[in-house]
């Protein structure tokens, strides 16, 4: 009646290169889109310098490239803070995108409603939309349970449907 | 609960399968809510859209480089701060002790007797006795900035069903012990789900209510079996049985052994 499976063998945590050579494309992409360009480089580097140091706190509880993008977030708000800076929301300005039945609002519309959202807010949607995670990874990323990052992505979007589509009738 | 705070969640398929079934149904039944949807769905797009242009990486071999080079940066000054520190506070024991060695010159025992009562001098020789004096203690390495310790939630082990098993189990419910099981069909599932969650030592079972009555049907049985007290009593031994361990498999009447489903545990 019953079957028991046996645990899991025990995860072997890579070298600090092979986590570089891994995932330092993914965690560039993240401070990127969080510092810009010009920062990236650095913030990243300084996010595998801290990896190298706390490596062998790291108990296997996460997956390693989501305790890498935990460790990119919190570099990425002492940068914004030394340089007194704000989430990246890019200087793009394009016309509208047609898509199917439906409109696509313009990037820069978006991008503008983006900006007068909380940063606690605003971090939920980019790593939902702009960095795809589950809201499990993103819980991990920034410490709070998943129910708070479904809170958080409603109530975001909730704000910027009624910055964006005031006549739309949002309800709560 | 509301509907409407669901809607994103279901949309991204974060939602465990009861969930999903009943925003499904909600769905189908009420235009304004897939109406709702719609503009969540089309805002979402928007905002993806708005993404910033992805960035040719840079800076891979300087990081390499980096990693390999001994402690820099603000770490490797805290490093050096600490190293001349230390450095000094050895210089200062030996020197006082040099000044109170009974076989020096006049000259030399004339300082040892000034230098310990130097307002100047007795901080000096005193932080090096307490910090360095082998025979008070070994000199603590000071931490440069508190532990921190990883918060995130404990790992969740998969196993992965003989029979491939689609999406609805990606999104698993987040409770200490749970096993969500139905058709060896993964695309069945997400009608007939049968959970199990032991937090706490509590184990309650629940179902999807069919139009026709209160079953569970599952691949060999078309029709269903009927939950009965008798079929709950077993799942829970079963359950209870394996509380232990970090998985839990429940066999149940109907479903050969290779049929049998993924759990996640926590």
């Amino acid at each position: 009646m019953m079957q028991f499976v046996q645990d899991l063998p025990k995860m072997q945590v890579p070298t600090i290169s092979q986590i570089v050579l891994q995932h330092y494309e993914s965690v560039f992409r993240f401070c990127a889109l969080r510092v810009g360009a010009q920062g990236a480089s650095d913030v990243t580097q300084e996010t595998f310098l801290t990896a190298q140091r706390v490596l062998s706190n790291f108990e296997g509880r996460s997956d390693l490239k989501i305790w890498l993008l935990g460790i990119a977030h919190n570099e990425c708000r002492r940068y914004s803070r030394n340089e007194r800076r704000h989430p990246n929301t890019g200087e793009l300005s394009e016309p509208l995108i047609e898509s199917g039945e439906h409109t696509i609002i313009d990037r820069e519309t978006v991008r503008s409603a983006l900006a007068k959202l909380s940063p606690e807010h605003r971090e939920v949607v980019f790593l939902r939309e702009w960095d795809g995670l589950s809201y499990d990874e993103i819980g991990q990323i920034l410490g709070i349970p998943s129910g708070t990052v479904k809170s958080r992505l409603h109530h975001a979007f909730l704000q910027l449907r009624r910055h964006l589509e005031p006549s739309d009738g949002v309800k709560k | 609960m509301n509907l409407h705070e669901d809607l994103k969640a279901y949309l991204d398929g974060q939602l465990d399968p009861f969930r999903m079934a009943e925003v499904e149904a909600a769905l189908s039944e009420d235009a304004t809510l897939r109406e709702e949807l719609a503009a969540i769905q089309r805002l979402s797009a928007s905002i993806r859209l708005a993404a910033p242009p992805l960035e040719p990486t840079k800076g891979l071999e300087e990081t390499l480089a980096a990693l390999t080079r001994p402690a820099t940066g603000r770490w490797g000054k805290a490093v050096a701060w600490s190293t001349g520190l230390a450095a000094s506070l050895a210089a200062g024991l030996f020197i006082s002790q040099e000044l109170n060695r009974p076989s020096v010159s006049k000259t030399t025992v004339q300082l040892s007797v000034v230098a310990p009562r130097s307002p100047v001098v007795q901080p000096f020789v005193r932080a090096t006795r307490e910090a360095y004096a082998p025979e008070v203690r070994q000199p603590v390495r000071p931490r440069l900035r508190p532990r921190r310790s990883h918060r995130g939630p404990a790992v969740v082990a998969r196993i992965v069903a003989p029979t491939p098993v689609e999406k609805p189990w990606k999104d698993v419910p987040k409770t200490p012990l749970a096993m969500v099981a139905g058709g060896a069909d993964g695309k069945k599932t997400k009608d007939y789900v049968l959970r199990i969650s032991l937090g706490q030592r509590d184990l309650f079972l629940t179902y999807i209510r069919r139009p026709e009555g209160s079953r569970l049907p599952y691949p060999g049985h078309p029709d269903g079996i009927p939950l009965t007290e008798e079929l709950k009593a077993d799942i829970l031994r079963q359950a209870e049985a394996q509380k232990a361990s970090r998985y839990l498999v429940v066999t149940l009447p109907g479903i050969e052994q290779g049929q049998n489903l993924p759990c996640w545990s926590h």
